[in-house]
């Protein structure tokens, strides 16, 4: 188990370098100016060259990298455009889009799992077709329709939730589940719908597995069947689709958290798009790649866990 | 009185080709502390009907019968009723202990939650009791096996696990499908030899559902040939090797290797598909014997010999099956 860790660890981190170097090209390719940006109105070439001089710009791409890099380790994503430090940005808006995102996670894994199990339990029958087509709708809707019906329903009409905006859990509790709630319900949609068929499929392929027959041979209680000897086998695919989807919660973020005014994560990452603010965006997008990379290790390892044969490839085993 | 009592089980699957009927009026008792062969080609029926007894067959399945064990009808008992017989009374082996077993679950777990779940031991108690069951099939160092997972375990093994899985609750019967067949020789000389201590030790009945006829010689008391869904013979086990009736069971003991005896016999034809009942007798297409009775009626099971039941319109030991 250590070895197999350490080699996944070691994979990851190589891809954290790789992204590195990826976000920070990418990012100077994109058309635009952070001198233009950052002089507003001012196109005088002297102090556009003076703003270049002062961010480091006008050196050799390489040699900025390495500078930027070296810092990065060191916790220092440097000042955004406006002289705050990008490191202290983001470690504020970061949480609210974990809590959202855990919000949506939990949300979208439990009803996609439970409506996956009963519909594979009852395949064939009205649970399950009514199941299938609630799936295709919740994969259909974009999310932005979804949050504005959502607004217009419990918050215009039925005064239920707050229509947008953002408190702490520490300032108070309840206000701040009440503001997320339609959020991670939105997010958590699209992940339900997926995993729901993906449960549904694994689920119809476990139950006619061989050892599910020998479950129900042994006598065990048809609850015991389906949720210890078949579901535990189709956890797999899930952790590995909740694994997969992770990009397109991040990609979702991003739009939720604009319909509702929230000020996290996926704000940050428009604002800093929209105003060329490289280090601002370099430090968000490094930040967004490396949490992908330790999902998906954390995915791998409970994989592991899951999946005892995973593990052994890893350890020395006779 | 017989343990188990079968009378008319019939199993008819609904398919989108239409239905096929797997098993038709098949009867049959075992006794106590019996072990039945039953053996008959992949297809048969022989391990649907054994399956139907514990309603494991998929819903596409429709049985008909009765099968009295203990006083109830198990082909009309409830499904609660069912599960307390399941693995407490009458235990399964499965042919493929490759996948029979759950690859996500320790040895020692899946053999524990029968005994949690039937004889409602602790968790230690059941650890306690499923390294004995582990030491009884003889796998060698069981307090270490019990906290392996089946890839772990060779495929021997793997089957070690299965019956003890099976005995941990000291089942009346012991149904085996096909118990040595996915395993090496060697391995299944082990696994039968242990099918006898069993039944000698225990005392329990076993059914050994195979397609080999030298695993039935080996271990059984009594033998019953199955074709095309039908009980074709049966007999006690010296009975029906010495004077084999029906012309399927005479090919079918053509078809053993044995040294010396040059090239094996082959019966012609292929096995008929189960989609309509034939009235006629189903081997008559494969059989030398046949003639225009065999073609146009279905033989009723005669006693030829006691105990000795063969349905045939020309029963005889003689080999001319194969010409």
């Amino acid at each position: 188990m250590g070895g197999f860790l350490l080699r996944k660890a070691g994979a990851a981190l190589i891809v954290v370098f790789l992204s590195s170097i990826v976000v920070f090209i990418g990012i100077r390719a994109l058309p635009g100016d952070p001198a233009v940006a950052l002089g507003a109105e001012n196109r005088d070439p002297a102090v556009m060259a003076a703003i270049r001089h002062s961010y480091g710009l006008d050196k050799p791409l390489p040699v900025q990298y390495v500078k930027w890099i070296s810092k990065a380790l060191r916790g220092d994503l440097g000042l955004d455009s406006r002289q705050l430090p990008v490191g202290h940005t983001i470690v504020t808006r970061l949480p609210i889009t974990l809590e959202l995102a855990f919000l949506a996670v939990l949300v979208g894994t439990s009803i996609g799992v439970l409506a996956g199990v009963i519909a594979a339990v009852r395949r064939g029958k009205l649970s399950d077709h009514s199941a299938t087509a609630t799936a295709l709708v919740g994969l259909s809707v974009p999310h932005f329709w979804l949050g504005l019906m959502m607004i217009i329903v419990f918050a215009v009409d039925l005064h239920w939730l707050p229509a947008s905006g953002y408190v702490s859990f520490r300032a108070h509790p309840l206000g701040n589940l009440e503001h997320l709630l339609m959020p991670a319900l939105v997010l958590g949609t699209g992940l339900s719908a997926v995993l729901m068929r993906q449960t549904r499929s694994a689920m119809l392929n476990s139950l006619s597995a061989d050892y599910v027959r020998t479950a129900r041979a042994k006598g065990l209680s048809e609850r015991m069947v389906v949720g210890k000897h078949a579901l535990r086998n189709s956890l797999i695919t899930v952790t590995t689709v909740i694994g997969l989807q992770l990009g397109a919660l991040i990609s979702g973020a991003v739009i939720t958290e604009q319909i509702f005014v929230i000020p996290g994560f996926g704000r940050l990452t428009l604002d800093a798009v929209n105003e060329r603010d490289y280090t601002l965006l370099q430090g968000v997008v490094l930040v967004a790649a490396t949490g992908y990379v330790v999902v998906n290790l954390l995915v791998d390892v409970a994989y592991s866990l899951l999946n005892p044969r995973i593990r052994v490839s890893g350890a020395s085993n006779q | 009185m017989s343990l188990l009592d079968v009378e008319g089980l019939s199993v008819r699957f609904d398919t989108d080709d239409g239905p096929v009927h797997a098993v038709d009026q098949l009867s049959f008792t075992l006794a106590d502390g019996e072990v039945l062969g039953v053996v008959g080609e992949s297809g048969c029926g022989k391990s649907v009907s054994f399956m139907s007894l514990l309603r494991l067959l998929p819903e596409t399945a429709s049985v008909s019968g009765t099968a009295r064990f203990d006083g109830i009808d198990l082909l009309a008992a409830s499904n609660a009723r069912l599960r307390a017989i399941r693995g407490r009374r009458i235990a399964f082996v499965f042919q493929e202990p490759m996948t029979s077993l759950n690859p996500a679950f320790k040895v020692g777990n899946q053999i524990g939650e029968v005994l949690r779940r039937h004889l409602s031991l602790s968790r230690a108690d059941a650890r306690r009791r499923t390294i004995e069951l582990l030491d009884l099939v003889r796998i060698p160092s069981p307090e270490r096996r019990v906290d392996e997972y089946p890839h772990q375990l060779s495929g021997g093994m793997r089957q070690r696990v299965m019956i003890a899985m099976a005995l941990a609750c000291d089942p009346k019967i012991l149904i085996a499908d096909e118990p040595t067949t996915a395993l090496d020789v060697t391995i299944q000389a082990g696994i039968l030899d242990l099918m006898r201590d069993i039944r000698e030790r225990l005392g329990t009945a076993i059914v050994l559902i195979t397609h080999n006829l030298g695993v039935v010689a080996d271990v059984a008391d009594r033998v019953l040939v199955m074709y095309a869904g039908r009980k074709v013979e049966e007999a006690p086990v010296h009975d029906l090797f010495a004077r084999p009736q029906h012309p399927y069971t005479v090919g079918l003991l053509g078809a053993v290797p044995r040294p010396g005896s040059g090239r094996l016999q082959e019966i012609p034809g292929r096995v008929p598909s189960l989609a309509e009942l034939p009235k006629a007798c189903a081997f008559a297409p494969r059989c030398p014997r046949a003639d225009e009775l065999s073609h146009s009626q279905v033989p009723e099971l005669r006693e030829i010999e006691p105990r000795h039941f063969v349905a045939c319109f020309h029963p005889g030991p003689n080999a001319e099956v194969a010409a």
